[in-house]
C-alpha cells in the first residue's frame, strides 16, 4: 500500500483536529451550540474555543452569530453545509482508518466502501 | 505503516486511535441529542390540548327520543365541525387551540436552547403548523361554496383536527431525530385515524362500558380521550426516562 492510497492521506487537518471535530460533531446535531455549552463539554478555555471557532469560520465550516439575551450576551455557533461534508468525509476517512488497523479494509461507516 | 508502536490517527494536542475519535464522536452526538431532546412538553401540551376539548365533544341532551345538533357559530369540518358533535364553539375552539399547541412548543423549544445552550432546529414545527392551519382555514372558506374536500366518513365525528396534530408531531420527530418519537407519532396517528373513522365507544361497550346510564351523551368521549390519553403517557414517559436513566446512573455513595 502506497501513502497516497492510505485513508490518512483524505485527513483534512482543519477538521481532523480532535477539538474542532468535537464541535463540528456537536452542531451537527444540533441547530446551533451556545459558546458555553461547547466550552464545557469540550473542556476548553475561552480564549482556545474562540481560536478554534476561527479557524473553521475562516474554513467556512461554521457559522458565529454573536446575540444577546436579556444583557447577557450569546454567541451562537452553527455548522454550514461544507462543514457537514467535512465532517461525513472525516468520519468516513476515520472508520476506514479503524478498520484497516483492525485487519477489515472493509466498507465505511456510510456503507459505500469509498 | 510499520514499526510495532500501536496505530494512531495524527491529532494535536495528544493522540488518539481513529476508533477512539470515532467512540468520542459517538459520545458527543449522543450527550448533545439527549440535552436537546425535549418534545415530552409538546406531547403533554397537545394531551392537554385535546382533553380541553372533550366538553365540546358531549352530545346533545335528547329531548322526547329528538338529539339536536346545531349548525350555530362558525362550523368547519377541518376545525372538527359539521359532524355530530353537541357544541356551536368546537371549530373555534380548535382553531385557537392548534396555533396555541404550535406557538407555546415554539416557544418551549427556544427557551429551553437559551437554557441548555443547544437549540433543536424546531422551524419545521412552526412551518409545517401555520402552513396546515390557514390551509385548514383556506379550505373551510372555499369548502363552504364549492363543497369539501375530506370525504364525510373522516369529518362526522369532528375528530380532523386530531389527525392534524399528527403533523406537526411528524416534523418534530424528524427535526429531533428520534425513532422514540417517530414510533410515538405513528401510534397517534393511527389512533386519530381510527377516531375519525370508527366509533371508539363500541370498544368501550364490549369490553363493559355503558354509556347509555350518562343518556348516551359521553358516547363520543373515547375517540378523543384514546388519543389524548397516548400522548399524555408518552410524554410522561418522555419526561420520565432521562431522569430515572440519570438516577439509575448516580454512584450509590452521592
Amino acid at each position: 500500500m502506497t501513502d497516497a492510497e492510505h485513508p490518512t492521506a483524505s485527513l483534512d487537518e482543519t477538521v481532523h483536529q480532535r477539538h474542532r471535530l468535537g464541535i463540528l460533531t456537536i452542531t451537527s446535531g444540533a441547530r446551533q451550540a451556545d459558546f458555553s455549552y461547547l466550552r464545557d463539554v469540550l473542556g476548553l478555555t475561552p480564549g482556545n474555543l474562540s481560536t478554534h471557532l476561527t479557524v473553521l469560520e475562516v474554513a467556512g465550516l461554521v457559522r458565529v452569530e454573536k446575540g444577546y439575551q436579556g444583557r447577557r450576551p450569546r454567541t451562537w455557533v452553527s455548522i454550514t453545509r461544507d462543514g457537514r461534508a467535512a465532517l461525513a468525509a472525516e468520519i468516513d476517512t476515520l472508520t476506514r482508518l479503524a478498520r484497516q488497523l483492525n485487519g477489515d479494509p472493509g466498507k465505511g461507516e456510510n456503507g459505500d466502501g469509498r | 505503516m510499520s514499526g510495532t508502536r500501536p496505530p494512531q490517527v495524527p491529532g494535536n494536542g495528544g493522540e488518539l486511535s481513529a476508533a477512539d475519535m470515532l467512540a468520542q464522536m459517538r459520545a458527543l452526538r449522543r450527550q448533545a441529542s439527549s440535552i436537546s431532546r425535549a418534545y415530552w412538553l409538546p406531547l403533554l401540551l397537545f394531551g392537554m390540548l385535546i382533553c380541553g376539548s372533550m366538553p365540546f365533544y358531549v352530545e346533545p341532551r335528547i329531548v322526547r327520543g329528538v338529539a339536536v345538533y346545531t349548525s350555530a357559530g362558525w362550523q368547519s369540518p377541518y376545525f372538527g365541525g359539521g359532524g355530530f358533535t353537541g357544541s356551536a364553539w368546537l371549530s373555534v375552539y380548535w382553531f385557537i387551540a392548534l396555533q396555541a399547541g404550535i406557538a407555546a412548543s415554539a416557544l418551549w423549544y427556544r427557551w429551553r436552547g437559551y437554557r441548555v445552550g443547544l437549540r433543536t432546529p424546531a422551524r419545521g414545527l412552526v412551518v409545517a403548523g401555520v402552513v396546515l392551519i390557514e390551509l385548514a382555514l383556506l379550505a373551510s372558506i372555499i369548502g363552504g361554496r364549492a363543497g369539501y374536500a375530506l370525504p364525510g366518513d373522516l369529518t362526522i365525528r369532528g375528530t380532523v383536527p386530531l389527525v392534524l396534530i399528527a403533523v406537526p408531531l411528524w416534523v418534530l420527530a424528524w427535526a429531533e431525530r428520534s425513532t422514540a418519537l417517530a414510533v410515538i407519532v405513528a401510534c397517534y396517528t393511527g389512533l386519530a385515524l381510527l377516531a375519525s373513522l370508527y366509533d371508539v365507544e363500541n370498544i368501550f361497550f364490549r369490553l363493559g362500558w355503558n354509556p347509555s346510564s350518562f343518556g348516551w351523551r359521553l358516547a363520543g368521549l373515547p375517540n378523543v380521550a384514546l388519543p389524548a390519553l397516548l400522548l399524555l403517557l408518552a410524554g410522561a414517559g418522555a419526561w420520565l426516562a432521562p431522569r430515572l436513566r440519570w438516577r439509575s446512573r448516580r454512584p450509590a455513595s452521592a
